[in-house]
């Protein structure tokens, strides 16, 4: 189930492959309909990447934007998921740096006495579920500084491939796992502040 | 304590799902984890974050405004009013949140229009608090966030006339004053200053029990993050005033 977004996609790459060239000779209709057939996808990405509809609509836009003003430089032997994805990565990368809040609640001291210190009254219950858990995960997630919090995304909600992501993001494969390895344990860690804090309470 | 091995072998622990190790590097994880309880451990709790998130996998986000986003891309690629009209789609797309990102991202911009305007820094506040839910809670905070555009609404009427566009927006004030309440552990005397500040404009404010609130972990997280945001909105201020 896992590759289910990334992969239900890769059939429909040779009729995006075609569409791009219809896209090259200024045909319209071909671009419409490309925009139509991945926007979705496109979208799914960026809301992964920042959380937040409106924005995800804005990185999207900019995205088949710039794909209709680079449709030359796309290469068919490639994928045309890979590509347009690689397009959505950097704009969805450039709108995070953009937020210029990420990181500060774990630079910042005593952010877990502080998220928790209120919070005794939270039902415990609650707290157990898996859907809660995956919440709280991502909610820490979107604090992370840009580069882990891209990593982290494109792995562990978008399913990517550790080589999709280092193509996505123009990345080596190494600083793909520097990067999501440090980001998993930053999540970990501000997790089992905010539980242990409320373990206490 | 953990012994010098487990630190080693720590960054590899933390790639722990199909394909993020090479043979060599699963060989070692594998024969350090069987003899290492601390380190077992910490795989299975790895593995159940990730069981949880499985769930986040599968669902597709929708995109809300699907026609909408095709309609605006073909504009802003088809020709020369292309650029025009694809502003005033985001404009209307992005609202609130489009709106303070456009803000932060021109400093000089804002300072000029908080120093010639007391509800335009009212409304960096709350674009702000917007912005900054949006990262740290989305999906679960929609009462919110309609606060938030209620008390946008009013700050709007309250306005003069041409400077923010202004729906007409009555009998706001009691909205606004539950508001500025639920977060107003943010910044501690700056919360209040600004809250008697508006409850001038708005003497309605001061009549509303400002008992509403968040739960206590969201006001916990909006008391960190929103400090921050409010330091570094007023920092933007601050720069303005010093070179106009």
């Amino acid at each position: 189930m896992g590759r289910h977004t990334f992969h239900t996609l890769s059939g429909d790459d040779a009729s995006g492959a075609a569409l791009v060239a219809r896209c090259v000779a200024g045909d319209r209709t071909a671009f419409r309909q490309l925009v139509e057939t991945y926007q979705p996808y496109a979208y799914a990405l960026a809301f992964r990447l920042l959380r937040d509809p409106d924005r995800a609509a804005d990185v999207v836009q900019e995205s088949f934007i710039r794909v209709w003003g680079n449709v030359e430089s796309y290469r068919p032997e490639g994928r045309f998921t890979t590509w347009l994805y690689r397009i959505v990565v950097n704009q969805g990368y450039d709108a995070m740096r953009r937020e210029r809040r990420h990181g500060r609640l774990f630079e910042r001291e005593g952010w877990g006495e502080h998220a928790v210190a209120a919070s005794g009254s939270a039902d415990p219950e609650r707290r157990l579920e898996a859907a809660d858990l995956a919440e709280r995960v991502l909610q820490i997630a979107a604090l992370l500084p840009p580069k882990q919090r891209m990593v982290f995304t494109l792995r562990d909600v978008q399913d990517m491939t550790l080589e999709e992501i280092a193509e996505a993001a123009g990345m080596s494969i190494g600083t793909v796992k520097t990067n999501l390895s440090y980001a998993r344990k930053r999540i970990r860690e501000a997790l089992n502040r905010l539980e242990g804090t409320d373990a206490q309470a | 304590m953990r012994r010098r091995e487990c630190r080693a072998i720590e960054p590899l622990l933390y790639l722990m799902r199909e394909g993020e190790l090479d043979r060599g590097e699963a060989e070692t994880v594998g024969r350090h984890v069987a003899g290492c309880g601390t380190c077992s451990a910490l795989l299975r709790e790895l593995r159940s974050m990730d069981g949880a998130l499985e769930r986040s996998r599968a669902a597709l986000p929708e995109h809300p405004h699907a026609a909408a986003g095709v309609a605006a891309v073909m504009r802003a690629t088809g020709g020369a009013e292309a650029d025009s009209r694809r502003r005033a789609w985001r404009g209307e797309s992005s609202g609130l949140v489009g709106w303070a990102r456009t803000v932060f991202g021109t400093a000089a911009a804002v300072a000029t229009l908080l120093l010639a305007l007391q509800s335009v820094r009212d409304m960096v506040q709350l674009s702000a608090l917007e912005a900054h839910l949006a990262v740290v809670k989305p999906g679960k905070d929609a009462a919110l966030r309609d606060r938030l555009a209620i008390a946008r609404s009013a700050l709007q009427q309250a306005s003069p006339p041409g400077v923010l566009e202004a729906p007409s927006a009555a009998g706001l004030a009691p909205d606004l004053r539950r508001l500025i309440a639920s977060i107003g552990g943010i910044g501690g005397d700056r919360a209040e200053g600004w809250m008697s500040a508006l409850a001038d404009r708005y003497p309605a404010l001061a009549t509303v029990d400002p008992g509403d609130g968040l739960d206590p972990r969201e006001r916990a997280i909006l008391q960190t993050e929103g400090k921050a945001l409010l330091e570094e909105l007023e920092q933007l201020v601050n720069n303005g005033e010093e070179k106009p």
